[in-house]
């Protein structure tokens, strides 16, 4: 137990106290950093994004891959936006058609990579530029609007200043870590990443979770991009287009292992974070938004090597 | 006449906090062959990696003199080149490249960057007749068996003409036949001159061939032996620590009724279509019983019982189970009637690496500690705990990581898994490869008990000692079909051997 511990902590206390080192450095740097308005503000931007990267989490657990969350999110959006602001249809019924929608992009991933021997980064690339494409279809790059103001203050409502999508976040962070923890499903979806083959072989239906997976995580991009929607009061054909990668980014960062057989929530927590804070701190340390993209691309490259190292040394063990 | 081509003096290697080599001495002779005995985990492929160059000379302390020169070898290649040559335990070829080519890999025949392809294949034709191995060398790697892959990697190492050669446990994946001709080969390089470093569990080959016996425990040189002076007894008991009383356990063999039975069951290759590797194969098991499968890898002995527990797909036959027809077309289905699967490599199909002992203990029996798809933590420690215990799994605890066990205690728990629910019919794929002496015999002891409580078991081994001392009936399988059963006072060595080749040839 002591040892299990030992370890996994260590995997996440390393990126906990790269985040903490980060802020204090920007703080240093602009003592506006340190402002609870600024920090609000983190920390809205890191609850939208926190549902993809549970979802990205759980698929890369299981093995495979999803390059599609961000736009699934921004189509999800969309879809939702127009029938529900444009076409003025009841509320619940754009919402499970918007939810339709997003079952249906989980599962032809899904059912594709658990089938076919394709690797999951190519059909899930090939996924997100089907759902740009038809983002474009749909809105024809203008916005979707005519919210009622009920539905808005979902996403921009507060309580004591505190964004309501905070704790929504909280909500559904505390979920996926009792559901990789303590169900059985969770359980699976981890051995299989850790080794497929043996899970067949212990009675397991391989195939069937995997899609199950790819469904789980569109569905939660889904919801992002609802709750994008709501928080901005109007659906955007631009949304969750850095998401896509940053998203996977922030689950390498944060200790999954692009290998499968390994989900941290509290890692992803932490890796979500620091991609929000980046954002931020370069703002605010005055570099060039052109530049921000060259640091996030850097940031995922040592994670991943990082990553890679980590493994390395597992084996030499 | 003594002359030492090797000497490898307080070798010391550290991983971490963790010793694995601790001042390890060694004197190797030219033309003898020098085996090296140990537990998993002793340091010996470690020792070996230190020889080969596989380790850099910056990561350990310690001097090794080729010839009586001093070397520093900073890669595989600089011990290439004193004529050190290595064969792994595992064979690393190149699976989709000829046989030819991965025979001369880094330098292939020809000038200014082409290939002479013709002269490559005449000279590795050479190089295969002189293993006696008769395969095409244009033969695409992978559709040569396991075993005959090992022999192209010894005919590589060979090529280069080396001084001293290291075999790391090079039986492993060959059959008693094919180890007898490596070892034929072995004999021709000693009398060449060439020192011969074998490292081997098997203690048959060390008293057979060997001419000098050195023990590793604990990273640590216990004893060196020149053979004549020693004895298997000693050699076990220097290796564990301990004496071991007695190899296999006493077995009271009384069968019950037929537990399962497998008629006329056909496999067909999945490449080839047509083509079958399993051929009409009947056989049963019964409670109580343990039922061997002999035969040479290749034979169909895997692939019968992999398709008759759902791993692969089954052409046809058909299987009773306690007198009735049953249907498996996955795994779960063997699994509902209370089959289970011991494959034959645990690291690619046995465990789930990253996780602990006890969530790999409960992966096939999760319905058990869960209600309504959430686990109950404290049944599911108790059921672990339990088979932890039964097994005598050596591990700190069982939340301990199963990748940092040993091999023999990843075999446990890969037993584990199943015996954590109620299983009828077990079928071992190879039980006791690669894991050490005292695993082993623990091995066997939890397969006479598991029989005693009537779980009828079938094994398939290649290590013909084990098979005739544990199975009450042996059925001998060659190119995929049934060539005959022994039972009783039948069951020896030679008769598995004369059954094997009956119809060959």
């Amino acid at each position: 137990m002591n040892i299990f511990r030992k370890i996994t902590s260590y995997r996440e206390s390393m990126i906990i106290i790269i985040f903490l080192l980060l802020c204090a450095v920007t703080t240093i740097v602009n003592p506006a950093f340190i402002r609870s308005r600024n920090l609000i503000s983190i920390a809205r931007s890191v609850s939208l994004d926190l549902l993809p990267a549970i979802g990205v989490t759980l698929v890369i657990a299981c093995g495979s891959m999803d390059l599609s969350c961000g736009a699934t999110l921004g189509l999800v959006g969309i879809v939702f936006g127009y029938l529900y602001g444009m076409q003025g249809m009841n509320i619940w019924l754009a919402f499970a058609v918007a939810m339709v929608v997003s079952v249906a992009i989980g599962a032809v991933i899904g059912v594709i990579v658990a089938n076919l021997n394709v690797h999951p980064m190519i059909v899930s690339l090939a996924m997100q530029k089907v759902c740009r494409g038809l983002i474009d279809v749909i809105a024809g790059g203008r916005s979707m609007t005519g919210f009622s103001d009920a539905f808005n203050e979902i996403g921009q409502g507060t309580l004591f200043d505190i964004p309501y999508t905070i704790f929504y976040a909280l909500v559904f962070l505390i979920l996926a870590v009792i559901f990789t923890k303590r169900t059985v499903c969770g359980r699976i979806f981890i051995a299989i990443g850790g080794n497929r083959e043996a899970t067949r072989l212990c009675g397991i239906n391989v195939k069937r979770y995997k899609v199950v997976v790819h469904i789980i995580c569109s569905v939660l991009a889904g919801l992002s991009g609802i709750m994008l929607a709501s928080r901005l009061g109007s659906a955007q054909p631009t949304a969750g287009t850095s998401q896509d990668l940053n998203v996977v980014a922030a689950c390498i960062l944060g200790g999954n292992s692009l290998a499968g057989g390994v989900a941290t929530m509290v890692g992803t927590l932490v890796g979500v974070a620091i991609m929000a804070t980046i954002t931020v701190a370069l703002t605010m340390m005055r570099v060039s938004a052109y530049w921000q993209n060259v640091c996030v691309g850097v940031i995922l490259i040592i994670a991943v090597c990082m990553d890679d190292i980590k493994n390395m040394a597992k084996l030499k063990a | 006449m003594e002359n030492v081509v090797l000497e490898m003096r307080s070798v010391t290697k550290t991983f971490g906090a963790v010793k694995a080599l601790d001042g390890v001495d060694l004197k190797v002779y030219a033309g003898e062959i020098h085996t090296i005995c140990g537990e998993n985990g002793a340091g010996k492929s470690t020792l070996m990696k230190v020889l080969s160059g596989a380790y850099p000379h910056t990561s350990y302390t310690g001097e090794i003199y080729v010839d009586g020169e001093k070397c520093l070898f900073t890669s595989p290649r600089d011990a290439e080149d004193k004529g050190i040559a290595m064969i792994y335990q595992e064979v690393n070829m190149h699976l989709n490249i000829s046989v030819a080519e991965n025979l001369f890999l880094n330098d292939w025949f020809g000038k200014h960057g082409f290939v002479n392809w013709r002269e490559m294949y005449a000279e590795a034709r050479k190089c295969l007749d002189e293993i006696g191995l008769n395969i095409d060398p244009r033969t695409q790697m992978r559709q040569l068996s396991t075993s005959e892959q090992q022999l192209v990697s010894i005919a590589r190492a060979l090529h280069r003409d080396p001084k001293i050669l290291i075999l790391d446990e090079p039986t492993s994946p060959l059959t008693e036949v094919e180890s007898q001709r490596l070892f034929e080969l072995i004999l021709r390089l000693r009398s060449r001159g060439v020192a011969c470093i074998l490292i081997t569990h098997k203690m048959h080959e060390v008293f057979t061939y060997s001419d000098r016996v050195d023990v590793l425990r604990d990273g640590r040189s216990v004893a060196a032996h020149l053979r004549e002076e020693t004895n298997e007894d000693e050699i076990v008991s220097e290796m564990v620590g301990r004496k071991i009383e007695s190899y296999y356990p006493e077995r009271h063999n009384h069968p019950g009724d037929i537990a399962l039975e497998v008629q006329h069951a056909f496999v067909e290759n999945p490449f080839v279509a047509g083509r079958y590797m399993v051929k009409d194969v009947s056989f049963n098991v019964r409670k109580g019983e343990i039922v061997g499968l002999a035969g040479l890898v290749g034979a169909g002995r895997s692939e019968t019982l992999n398709a008759i527990f759902g791993k692969t797909k089954l052409s046809s036959g058909e299987i009773y189970k306690d007198g009735k027809k049953i249907h498996i077309r996955s795994t779960h289905d063997a699994i509902s009637h209370r089959i289970a699967l011991l494959t034959e490599d645990r690291k690619t199909d046995g465990f789930v690496p990253g996780m602990t002992i006890r969530e790999n203990l409960t992966l096939a029996s999760m319905k058990a500690c869960s209600r309504h798809g959430f686990f109950d933590a404290k049944k599911e420690r108790e059921i672990a705990e339990k088979t932890f215990q039964r097994l005598n799994i050596k591990a700190p605890s069982i939340e301990f990581n199963v990748s940092n066990l040993s091999g023999g205690n990843q075999q446990k728990v890969v037993l584990g898994k199943w015996l954590s629910r109620d299983v009828d019919v077990l079928f071992l794929d190879e039980p006791t490869r690669g894991i050490d002496v005292g695993a082993k015999t623990e091995i066997y002891k939890i397969m006479a008990d598991l029989a005693e409580g009537g779980m009828a078991i079938v094994m398939i081994s290649s290590e013909m000692p084990e098979l005739v001392s544990m199975s009450d009936r042996i059925y001998v399988l060659a190119e995929g079909e049934l060539r005959g059963e022994l039972t009783g006072e039948e069951i020896s060595q030679e008769g598995i051997m004369a059954l094997i080749s009956k119809t060959e040839g």
